[in-house]
């Protein structure tokens, strides 16, 4: 799997073709959606929506797994965390010492490890089918200067490769007779000190560079830019924009009348 | 200093399902060799190495260190016999000062203060870096920050060591000081294994060469024998230095490998100085 240099997917499939504005519109929909909803089965359907588009997108399952072995640690704390410190309403299911666990409160820890999960996949519904330069692109149109769409674009690139980093810096401080699976909390905590560190200096040096590089290929010598490829706003688009955003709305005003 | 005996039996690993990186490798290792690990890029040497010291596991097949299975021993156990030094000193360096990026393997390993004290001071004064000691590493030009990650790992004093593209940002004068540093190790009975793309120091230092293509050993053998194997070679795009090449086309057998032994060649041809 690829996913060594890029989150991007190529392929021609319907998500493919979208422009990435409308994507980008729909995902924000997707989002207020995810943060305003309390029904589980609503967030629990959201997310089941994301699996369809990337897999009706043709997007390889194992990048489709390599975002759950990313979300899911956090998944699960979150949800753990929300059991033991949330005290929820409902029939109680199990109380020892200071914690109460109740149905309610059960569903709702359910619910917020399952938004994360959704959120995390709406965005990678975007970013795994959007070439970088569209997304420049698209965030300039909509409204964002050059440089910071460009800024966000390269940051989001750089996740995998900084993963992939962080896994040869973490077999690097390994190989030095670093063990990272001894002791408590806080010593494995420590251990993970050199591995950050030198994280950081390398982000840091590579940033460097590929600033120089950037300017060294005249970054920002010419106000104005033009593409080679433009976005092309298609119906599909419109589409796909207008029925996110009467779904957002028509759901809102349900949620206020009802 | 005794090294273990390490050999590969049948070694496959795969990143990807599809393509195998490594692909059936077989390969011994007895302690006190001084090996270079060549190939072109993508050919599986990395992944090979990186199989010595336990950060990758086979798909199948074994890595036997004194007959025991790496597969069963965890890195920071095997760390105290293979000791690895990675191809970019950024991945390694992270203390505020090159004596204590030197200290921290040793420390790792369970060494008294003043036995890592010692060691970290012989390193300094092998790798010449006895001035940059109190200096950030960090902050250092990418010779001596490679030289101080090599330095570091030789701090270890671990029996068996591999180096990943050592020489990579060096100039020739430091490189040759280094291969000198890495025969002297090897003297004391270090097993050196050494990855690399430089010809000419393979020529000039290395006893025994492997050399990998598509995740097999196509070659290993002494470095006369392996640079004679103009096919092998052809094949793993990999091509001799130029003065091995010239002895070919003279057809010197055994044809010398460095300058000087080209020399001496041409002299006993012809009876005088060249």
């Amino acid at each position: 799997m690829s996913l060594v240099y890029d989150l991007y997917q190529p392929g021609g499939s319907w998500l493919h073709r979208l422009d990435p504005r409308s994507k980008l519109l729909c995902a924000l929909c997707l989002c207020v959606a995810l943060l305003l909803a309390r029904e589980l089965w609503l967030i629990a359907a959201l997310l089941l929506l994301t699996q369809v588009v990337l897999l009706s997108a043709g997007i390889a399952r194992q990048r489709i797994g390599w975002v759950w072995k990313l979300a899911l640690p956090t998944m699960l704390l979150i949800a753990v965390m929300w059991l033991l410190l949330y005290r929820g309403e409902g029939r109680t299911l199990l109380a020892f010492w200071r914690i109460e666990i109740s149905s309610g409160n059960l569903i709702d820890a359910l619910a917020m490890g399952l938004r994360l999960g959704a959120l995390a996949f709406t965005f990678f519904c975007f970013l795994f089918s959007s070439e970088q330069d569209a997304i420049v692109q698209g965030l300039v149109a909509l409204g964002l200067p050059y440089r910071a769409g460009l800024t966000l674009a390269i940051a989001l690139r750089q996740l995998p490769t900084m993963a992939n980093a962080l896994r040869t810096i973490s077999q690097a401080q390994q190989a030095r007779g670093l063990d990272l699976s001894r002791g408590g909390l806080l010593q494995r905590a420590h251990a993970y000190i050199p591995i950050t560190i030198a994280m950081f200096i390398s982000a840091i040096r590579s940033a460097e560079r590929l600033a120089h590089a950037l300017e060294s290929r005249a970054l920002g010598a010419r106000p104005r830019r033009t593409s080679l490829h433009p976005l092309r706003w298609s119906s599909a688009d419109t589409c796909l924009t207008v029925v996110s955003a009467l779904m957002l709305v028509g759901w809102l005003v349900w949620r206020l009348l009802v | 200093m005794i090294a273990p005996h390490l050999s590969v039996e049948a070694l496959i690993y795969r990143y990807d399902p599809t393509v195998p990186a490594l692909n059936g490798v077989d390969l011994a290792l007895p302690p006190g060799a001084f090996c270079a690990l060549i190939g072109q890029n993508g050919s599986g040497k990395t992944t090979l190495a990186k199989h010595l010291n336990g950060l990758l596991r086979p798909n199948s097949g074994r890595v036997l260190l004194d007959g025991q299975d790496c597969a069963q021993r965890s890195i920071g156990e095997l760390a105290r016999s293979v000791g690895y030094v990675f191809q970019n000193p950024d991945h390694q360096i992270f203390a505020a000062t090159v004596r204590e990026e030197l200290a921290f393997g040793p420390r790792n390993l369970g060494c008294e203060p003043d036995e890592i004290a010692e060691r970290g001071e012989d390193a300094l004064g092998r790798f010449d870096l006895m001035a940059l000691a109190d200096a950030p590493p960090a902050v250092l030009g990418y010779g001596q920050r490679r030289l101080v990650t090599i330095a570091a790992v030789v701090a270890m004093r671990t029996p068996l060591l591999i180096l990943d593209e050592p020489t990579t940002g060096l100039d020739w004068r430091s490189a040759s000081q280094l291969m000198a540093l890495l025969a002297e190790l090897n003297g004391a009975g270090h097993t050196i294994l050494l990855i690399t793309h430089d010809m000419r120091l393979v020529c000039d230092w290395t006893p025994r060469t492997l050399l990998m293509h598509e995740g097999r050993l196509l070659a290993d053998g002494p470095t006369a024998e392996v640079m004679a194997r103009s096919e092998a070679l052809a094949r793993a795009q990999v091509a001799p230095p130029q003065v091995v090449r010239l002895g070919q086309s003279l057809r010197f057998d055994p044809t010398p490998l460095t300058v000087d032994g080209f020399c001496q060649r041409l002299q006993e041809g012809s009876g005088g100085a060249p």
